[in-house]
């Protein structure tokens, strides 16, 4: 009898547990290149930039009803299918160290300089951690700075001798969608294989302008389907159905035609629309709002409440301005470690779990260049 | 054979086949550099022929695939909401397109799309052959929603079983729906229809679906109903051994109690010669025979007791209706 076949009785068997679970259909109901208002914002004192901050720390898709599922590191057939990754995996836990907070594996650390580590910042301030330095060795660590932006901190470690890794700091257009790449714990055991899924991009929406519309198709130009309430559109007397055939001069023939010509400009910029209502044409001009303060965890996929179902999602996973999406399904906790080709070499850096089919990570060069201009500055 | 001795039997096949596992031939560095090669090559073929689906009434949205020049779209069923509504394609590149909604069914998830108005030829992907389990596979679509700032994201699994859907470890979400599924070779072998809590379960529609009502659905008409759209597997209600019987035919290991097998009076250690009089020669012909059957399906089983060789009638039932007895 083949060990296939015996392998796919044994799956069979495995499968039964989620038969009778509910499955749920993927359909989208919003398009996300025209975000929805969220719940309305308190008005305060706080800063448009504090207040994105604050939300990014939003709270961790932890519980709730899908996420149950056990992580795929459990999953015996999954380990078997990362064993080969191991030879490229290993010599990597030379450069990694845990994070723990109240002795629980928080994060991992890489080690950029002699004394020197990367990790990811959410998961470390306004928190009591230890540095895990394998064999039974811990210390405490001081943060020396913290990238903002990219939710990197480089916290220092009263030891010496730690060998920093040799990052493959490779052209960020030679970081191909399909190629593979896998990532491993502390102790170098591979946790996650797949493959890079989209070409490196920014997450950033700081500067992006934005309407408050949602759009479809029309004969001379983009019909408003929707005008959110108090928002830079509503402001400018857009209504439902207004069909916009011209941003300033510029004929507006299709949907990611005017939605780039909108998130291309800054907010605060006023532009005018010429549009469309019944067969009257008319003008208005619009002064554009921020995206970004309408995103509190803005990440593509995560638009929704399936998007952390049999995953557990990191605290902070979006506007990182340079990223690597990938689709391995690493754990919060693996944040902060090395992701390697099929070459063995350090490319980027796991810094999120960012929902069911995808992660970032930040590209070697970016973390180069990050490093570099901080020792220049010191 | 006493119940005790076929439970002992059951676990006794659970830890043969745990052991199987820990020594099954495992991939290497060599040949999982084989499979990059070949999964990146698929990818510049594929990604111009998915799009992005935007229903212009507003609402809904999702994923397609073009199967032909002349803009043929296969999505899921509930992608497209009733025929002849208006949608608008996107390309990754930024291209954009006007389609109507043609027919679909929505029991097995299916639906398809024409791209309407002179677009020029089109790229487009060929139907794949049938599939099996393991074997890999990857995913394209718009997972969130088209995004103009990114091709879809590619995401890599293997075939995990095989039913009235494909189910992968290719990950899905809110906006792949419709979205393809393709093998090493770059044919289209599902398309995106639903997930279930689990990382593992990511369900797509397999071709055979599309090649049954292709005419049907082209011409327009829609049908069947999106509850029976959850996974449902039509089941008999025994587990047979995998080893041919000697003498010929499959011999019964257990019979799950409440179920048609159970209450038309098959026993283990009866030995399954044929299914509706065709001969039972492979344990996969017969699973396929069922994923092509609907709980309320019947089938008649020709059954070796002994000396004696008995028809029996079964109405096949589902497997949800198996949890709430059991």
């Amino acid at each position: 009898m083949s060990q296939t076949r015996v392998l796919s009785k044994l799956f069979l068997c495995a499968l039964c547990s989620c038969f009778f679970l509910p499955s749920m259909a993927i359909a989208q109901d919003t398009p996300p290149d025209q975000p929805q208002e969220p719940e309305a914002r308190p008005e305060n004192d706080e800063s448009p930039e504090r207040q994105r901050r604050r939300d990014r720390r939003g709270r961790r898709a932890r519980s709730g009803f899908f996420s149950g599922a056990r992580p795929r590191q459990e999953d015996p057939r999954y380990v078997a299918r990362l064993a080969p990754y191991a030879e490229l995996v290993t010599p990597m836990a030379t450069h990694t160290c845990g994070i723990l907070v109240e002795g629980r594996p928080r994060a991992l650390a890489t080690v950029v300089d002699d004394g020197l580590l990367l990790t990811k910042a959410s998961e470390i301030t306004d928190r009591r951690f230890e540095v895990d330095l394998g064999n039974a060795l811990r210390c405490e660590a001081e943060i020396e700075h913290v990238f903002d932006e990219h939710d990197l901190a480089l916290i220092r470690v009263p030891v010496r001798g730690l060998r920093p890794v040799q990052w493959a700091a490779i052209d960020s257009l030679s970081l191909l969608p399909g190629s593979f790449v896998a990532c491993g714990d502390a102790s170098g055991t591979p946790v996650a294989a797949g493959v890079i899924s989209a070409p490196v991009r920014s997450l950033s929406s700081d500067n992006q302008g934005y309407l408050g519309v949602n759009l479809g198709a029309a004969d001379d130009g983009v019909r408003l389907t929707n005008v959110e309430p108090d928002s830079p559109a509503s402001a400018a007397g857009l209504l439902r159905d207004d069909v916009v055939m011209f941003v300033e001069d510029e004929r507006c023939e299709s949907t990611s035609q005017l939605i780039r010509a909108i998130s291309s400009r800054s907010p605060g910029d006023t532009i005018r629309l010429r549009f469309l209502r019944g067969d009257q044409s008319q003008e208005t001009s619009v002064t554009l709002g921020s995206r970004a303060a309408l995103e509190s965890s803005g990440a593509n996929d995560d638009s929704s409440g399936v998007s952390n179902m049999g995953t557990e999602l990191s605290d902070v996973r979006s506007g990182y301005p340079v990223a690597l999406q990938h689709d391995l399904a690493i754990r919060p906790q693996d944040c902060g470690g090395i992701l390697v080709d099929l070459d063995g070499r350090p490319i980027a850096l796991n810094i999120a779990r960012a929902s069911r089919v995808s992660s970032y990570a930040i590209p070697a060069a970016e973390i180069v260049k990050l490093l570099h201009e901080w020792k220049t500055e010191q | 054979m006493t119940g005790r001795t076929a439970r002992s039997l059951w676990i006794g096949w659970i830890l043969l086949a745990s052991l199987a596992s820990a020594t099954l031939a495992q991939d290497t560095l060599v040949s999982i550099r084989e499979r990059e090669k070949r999964v990146r090559s698929v990818i510049s073929k594929v990604l111009p022929c998915t799009v992005g689906i935007r229903s212009n009434g507003g609402g809904g949205g999702g994923s397609g695939v073009l199967v032909s020049e002349d803009g043929l779209v296969l999505t899921a069923a509930h992608v497209t909401q009733a025929s002849g509504d208006s949608v608008t394609l996107l390309f990754a590149d930024g291209r954009e397109v006007q389609g109507k909604a043609l027919g679909a069914n929505r029991t097995t998830d299916a639906g398809m799309i024409q791209i309407v108005g002179d677009v020029g030829p089109l790229p487009y992907v060929e139907l794949g052959p049938p599939v099996t389990v393991d074997q890999w596979c990857l995913s394209l679509g718009h997972p969130g929603g088209f995004d103009p700032k990114r091709p879809p994201p590619v995401r890599l699994g293997q075939i995990l079983d095989l039913g009235r859907f494909l189910v992968t470890d290719c990950t899905l979400t809110n906006g792949d729906s419709g979205g393809p599924l393709f093998d090493l070779d770059g044919r289209l072998i599902g398309i995106h229809s639903s997930i279930g809590t689990s990382l593992v379960n990511n369900n797509h529609v397999p071709m055979a679906a599309f090649r049954t009502d292709w005419d049907k659905m082209k011409s327009g008409e829609t049908w069947g109903n999106l509850r029976s759209f959850v996974r449902q597997r039509a089941i008999l209600g025994f587990r047979l051994d995998k080893r041919p019987a000697r003498g010929g035919g499959f011999r019964v290991l257990r019979v799950i109690p409440g179920t048609p097998a159970a209450e038309e009076g098959i026993l283990a250690g009866d030995r399954i010669l044929a299914y509706d009089d065709i001969p039972l020669v492979s344990l996969e012909q017969l699973r396929d025979a069922m994923t092509q059957r609907s709980p309320g399906d019947r089938m008649l089983l020709t059954v070796r007791r002994g000396d004696e060789e008995l028809e029996m009638d079964l109405e096949l039932i589902s497997s949800e209706d198996l949890s709430e007895e059991e």
